[in-house]
């Protein structure tokens, strides 16, 4: 199985956040997954390479710089952080998609509404092979309303114009 | 890359005084993310102006977005806050980096000048905090329901008109 593994960059905002969860989140999933296909994708942001190539020698990276969009030809699967607006992306792409949230956090559970959010790595081992895919439609048209707008960029364009 | 770039970006603003001398129609100032100036430049078809900041200017690896950029109109801008909002008076402005400091510096003097300014995420918020950016705001554009359970619960109150999701 192919897996895109986006690295668990806690947002600023978050008080609560400790910088040691991303090297666990990071190790703990590549230690239970590691007879599969992984790539880890930073965030472009992110200078991190060389600390990565440390922590997991022969590890491969996928091209931070393109598009996310294209990185999800790729893979069949996508783990990542249940904050990142890249789960979005994934899901609305229509690929397998796991949303991870290690304590400690200071997210407010309730916006996760209609998601599946993974908060210990086995349970995201255990979905990964036993080929779970969570619905989280409800939680992608909260956040998306695809179903209501079509054309986001128009919708946005036309506000700013009038 | 860091030298080509500011080649490129300082090219572009030179082209820009040269495209704004022409181009008598309303500027949007776009002081967003190159994420968020991405998906907004490559759906762009409209009678106004698009003003990008030249150091957040998307795609500058690839030159026929860029070309089309510069065919369609679009003006890469350098200065201060001050300066772009003075020397060029962008009818509009939008922001999509709550905690940026010269995002919230573009804000604040817009709000002063009496420009009006939109919001929009360019990623989801899922901590209930305060951000003082929104007293400078004017409208937020919503990706839908879950921007405006956001809002409501972090107690800001302004014209909320829901767009969906120009990232996912």
């Amino acid at each position: 199985m192919k897996i895109l593994l986006l690295q668990y960059l806690q947002p600023r905002i978050d008080p609560l956040a400790v910088e040691n969860t991303e090297t666990f989140y990071f190790l703990g999933l590549m230690a239970r997954l590691a007879d599969h296909d992984i790539r880890l994708r930073l965030h472009p942001e992110s200078r991190k390479r060389e600390h990565y190539k440390g922590l997991w020698p022969g590890l491969k990276f996928d091209n931070e710089s393109r598009p996310f969009r294209k990185a999800l030809a790729w893979p069949d699967l996508v783990i990542g952080p249940a904050f990142s607006g890249a789960m979005l992306e994934s899901l609305a792409a229509g690929k397998r998609t796991l949303m991870v949230l290690l304590a400690p956090h200071s997210c407010n559970l309730s916006y996760f509404r209609g998601a599946k959010v993974f908060t210990s790595l086995d349970a995201v081992e255990h979905a990964a092979r036993t080929f779970t895919d969570p619905d989280c439609k409800e939680f992608l048209e909260r956040y998306t309303a695809r179903k209501e707008i079509p054309d986001p960029v128009g919708k946005i364009w036309a506000a700013l114009v009038a | 890359m860091g030298r080509a770039r500011r080649l490129i970006e300082a090219v572009l603003i030179w082209l820009g005084k040269w495209e704004l001398a022409t181009l008598p129609l309303p500027r949007i100032l776009l002081a967003t993310t190159s994420l968020t100036s991405d998906r907004l430049l490559r759906g762009f078809d409209h009678p106004v102006t698009p003003l990008v900041l030249a150091r957040w200017f998307p795609n500058l690896s690839n030159p026929w977005f860029v070309l089309r950029c510069l065919y369609l109109g679009v003006v890469a801008v350098g200065g201060t806050p001050r300066e772009i909002l003075d020397r060029l008076r962008p009818y509009k402005v939008l922001i999509d980096g709550f905690g940026n400091e010269w995002v919230l510096e573009v804000a604040r003097l817009a709000r002063q000048r009496g420009i009006p300014v939109y919001a929009i995420w360019h990623g989801p918020y899922y901590q209930d905090v305060k951000k003082d950016v929104f007293a400078s705001v004017d409208c937020v554009l919503s990706w839908g329901e879950g921007n405006e359970e956001w809002l409501e619960a972090n107690d800001v109150r302004l014209s909320t008109t829901r767009v969906g999701n120009h990232i996912a």
